[in-house]
């Protein structure tokens, strides 16, 4: 809980749309319609972030000089009058400072990154075989080879210790969370 | 019913109400001693006072399918003279390691507010909770007289201790089931024990643990227990079993074992097994020790593959000599060929389950695994599956339409299409869901996780569309819009609980979606679009719904396992269900009860 980076993380892929909204927007004049525009851009652009926490949107333009941003974040609430977009390349210097000099901001995890989960049982299984003598093994490993004779046997080690990594990888979950 | 319903129900009432022309108080008693089915008990219940008062004094089953959804109290003040009772904790997703160890289900107070206090408790079944010495002593205590089956599945939190306790003092045991339980091992004395006072000991069960086994008590058990019907074990080299197998006559079931010494066939060739045995799982069996089957094989209707050495040759090879098979289970390293084989042989078979084996295809599947290829051949040779559960590498539309059509039986279908091929011949898969969907209308139970692009919005409508009866799903990266999620809610009238995990849908899509579908009372999901505080999920607040939140774990948001994939808890999960026993008061940490607040 203690650790914010997840969360300056997020605020700085949120201010990284921000600022194609600014640099979109400035280039064009300050009208109703390209407001309208920018703002649908950024929306999306905040959803296809997955979970971007902050909704961004200019309320009625002020005077010439700027514009209101309303930015939800984090369960608050923040209002800037007349926003102009060097403030909010501002805004986003200091977001990018608050997350450790990181370069371009990097996307939260992909919902595709899910692995499939591997059921315990078989997960064990398939460990104990790996860690099983080698003599043990070894009839089942010479008929593996035989059916596999093309596949030289540096890559078939290298298979080895990875499969051992993922193991030890699935396997240290269980630490992770009685922490 | 049909066109009677309204006269049919004006009876019911007539014969409901006291009074003149009611039935007797002890006819009542008599004739609900017949009535067993959960559901049929329900509504009977609901009938009027009097049958709701009979009903809980003649209910002797029940089984709470999760123990945060009820009050251990409040069970016991309702039915007084159970004889059996069975609790579920953990999500299920807590056997692939996605639920941490901390997380609750404690056995506490279902063991010492309602299972002791039972004066009629002849069995108990806990399913992935957390149960300690303490509690198990607890039971024994009030309850171990006349305790006939005690089930600890998937549970962790005891130790050996509890079980020689058990073993003392339980002497009309006749189950002990303690499968893929975590177990504490503080000696074996416990096997000793339970051989020398139990000898009306049927089944023992302590498959995949980690526990150790003197051969000398095995061989004990079976000359005390004669009776005994099913051992499953841990690991114990086949060569120390030969005494074992000689005694236990009855035997007709075993599972575990191991043949640690691969390639010595002389060391294994006196195994000699029980000629009553028609069940078997034999850990680590290779292709030299699986001839010590063939004698038998004709006789085997239940066979588990799934821990052995076997390649996809010796599957065909072995599986040709089983034509009486009704429960099969295997690694996908059976292949299509193998799938080949179960179809032209296995015609009676009921079960087929193809796990996931290796990932890498080097030491296991020569043919890639199993796809639409073996899964067809199947639907159309063996008529009578009622289960089908596969990790497939390749599917198509036309082999879902084969289940459909020929797999008439079929009750509970489960389907994972693996990550590993870059390409699948024919996605989307919505014809083919919805013609299994429409031919296969037993089913009850259903589970599809599949890739992103598997299904799109239509397909998830039609799931939806047609749920028929199904009331158990788990769905995996399909849907392609919050969209496809409304539709599918709008069907699903007799969806209990429903699993989704690894899918695009936001926040409010998920609670807008729960809040519509009529019969959910669980649902659990990990990987949507979640906020960093859930508020969104307020949406589907409402009085008897609990919904607990976990974040992301900050600690592993950013970090990412040794193979380069993230953390499997660095997504939200979300937990929901109806409870009558208000807020849990024993949430970790990591969970976040959102309501009630």
């Amino acid at each position: 809980m203690a650790s914010t980076d997840p969360m300056t993380r997020r605020f700085a892929v949120a201010c990284g749309v921000l600022s194609q909204y600014v640099k979109a927007n400035s280039s064009q004049p300050s009208t109703a319609a390209p407001v309208a525009q920018g703002v649908s851009g950024l929306m999306a652009a905040a959803a296809a972030a997955a979970a971007a926490p902050v909704v961004q949107e200019p309320g009625c333009e002020v005077d010439g000089g700027g514009q209101q941003f309303t930015i939800f974040y984090a369960g608050k609430v923040v209002v800037i009058d007349r926003c102009t977009p060097a403030m909010a390349a501002e805004l986003m210097r200091f977001a990018s400072a608050a997350q450790g000099g990181g370069g371009a901001p990097e996307a939260p995890p992909a919902l595709v990154d899910m692995p499939i989960a591997r059921k315990a049982s078989l997960k064990r299984f398939l460990a104990k075989r790996k860690a099983t003598p080698a003599s043990a093994r070894s009839s089942y490993v010479v008929r593996a080879a035989a059916a596999e004779e093309e596949q030289p046997p540096a890559k078939k080690a290298k298979a080895a210790v990875e499969r051992r990594e993922d193991w030890l990888a699935l396997g240290s979950l269980g630490h992770m969370h009685s922490r | 019913m049909g066109g009677e319903a309204p006269e049919a129900r004006r009876l019911d009432r007539a014969m409901s109400f006291g009074g003149a022309g009611s039935i007797p108080e002890e006819a009542l008693h008599l004739v609900l001693g017949y009535v067993d089915d959960p559901r049929d008990r329900e509504a009977v219940s609901l009938v009027c006072r009097r049958w709701h008062r009979i009903d809980a004094l003649t209910r002797k089953h029940v089984t709470v399918p999760f123990c945060y959804a009820a009050s251990p109290a409040h069970l016991l003040a309702r039915f007084p003279r159970l004889e059996s009772l069975a609790v579920k904790g953990k999500p299920r997703a807590a056997m692939y390691g996605l639920i941490p160890e901390d997380w609750g289900a404690y056995a506490r107070p279902w063991v010492a507010e309602l299972a002791a206090p039972l004066e009629c408790l002849k069995a108990l079944h806990l399913r992935r909770m957390v149960v300690t010495d303490d509690d198990l002593a607890a039971l024994v205590r009030a309850r171990g007289h006349m305790l006939q089956e005690l089930k600890l599945d998937k549970c962790s939190g005891f130790s050996t201790d509890a079980l020689r306790l058990v073993a003392r003092s339980c002497r009309s045991l006749r189950t002990l089931f303690l499968e893929e339980c975590s177990i504490a091992d503080n000696g074996t004395e416990w096997l000793h024990d339970l051989a020398v006072n139990n000898p009306v000991l049927e089944t023992l069960n302590f498959h995949m643990t980690e526990l150790t086994v003197v051969p000398a008590d095995l061989e004990l058990l079976a000359k005390k227990c004669k009776s005994l019907i099913s051992l499953k074990i841990s690991d114990c080299d086949f060569s120390d079993l030969i005494g074992f197998f000689r005694m236990a006559a009855s035997l007709q079931e075993f599972a575990g074992g191991a043949f640690i010494e691969q390639g010595e066939l002389t060391k294994y060739g006196n195994v000699k097994f029980p000629s009553r045995l028609c069940s078997l799982g034999l850990t680590y069996m290779g292709t030299n020790e699986m001839p010590i089957i063939f004698p038998f094989s004709a006789l085997l209707k239940k066979l588990d593959l799934q821990y052995t050495f076997l390649t996809t040759e010796d599957h065909c090879q072995l599986i040709a000599k089983c034509p009486n098979l009704l429960v099969l289970a295997v690694r996908n390293v059976i292949g299509d060929r193998g799938l080949g084989v179960v179809a032209d042989t296995c015609k009676k078979l009921q079960r087929l389950r193809v796990e996931r084996g290796d990932d890498d295809p080097g030491l296991q599947e020569e043919q890639g695994g199993v796809s639409q290829v073996g899964l067809t051949t199947v639907a159309v040779g063996c008529r009578e599956l009622e289960y089908i559960a596969a990790y497939v590498s390749d599917i198509t539309n036309g082999a879902l339409e084969s289940i459909g059509t020929f797999c008439k039986n079929l009750c509970d279908f489960r389907l994972v299409l693996l990550d590993r091929e870059e390409r699948i011949t024919d996605l989307p898969l919505d014809n083919g869901v919805r013609a299994l969907l429409r031919g296969c209308t037993k089913l009850r139970r259903f589970a599809l996780y599949l890739r992103p692009g598997g299904l799109s919005d239509t397909g998830l409508g039609y799931i939806g569309q047609y749920s028929g009866i199904i009331q158990y799903m788990l769905l995996g990266n399909v849907g392609e819009t919050d969209d496809g999620l409304i539709r599918f809610a709008l069907g699903c009238e007799n969806l209990r609980k429903l699993e989704l995990r690894s899918c695009c849908f936001s926040e409010q899509a998920l609670a807008r979606a729960i809040r519509s579908m009529p019969s959910l009372r669980y649902v659990w999901v990990q990987g949507y679009k979640a906020s960093k505080t859930g508020h969104d999920l307020m949406l589907m607040a409402r009085p008897f719904w609990n919904i607990e939140f976990t974040p992301p774990s900050s600690e592993n948001a950013n970090r990412m396992r040794e193979d380069g994939e993230p953390c499997v808890d660095s997504q939200a999960q979300i937990l929901a269900y109806y409870s009558l026993a208000g807020k849990r008061s024993d949430c970790p940490r990591s969970v976040v009860p959102l309501y009630p607040a």
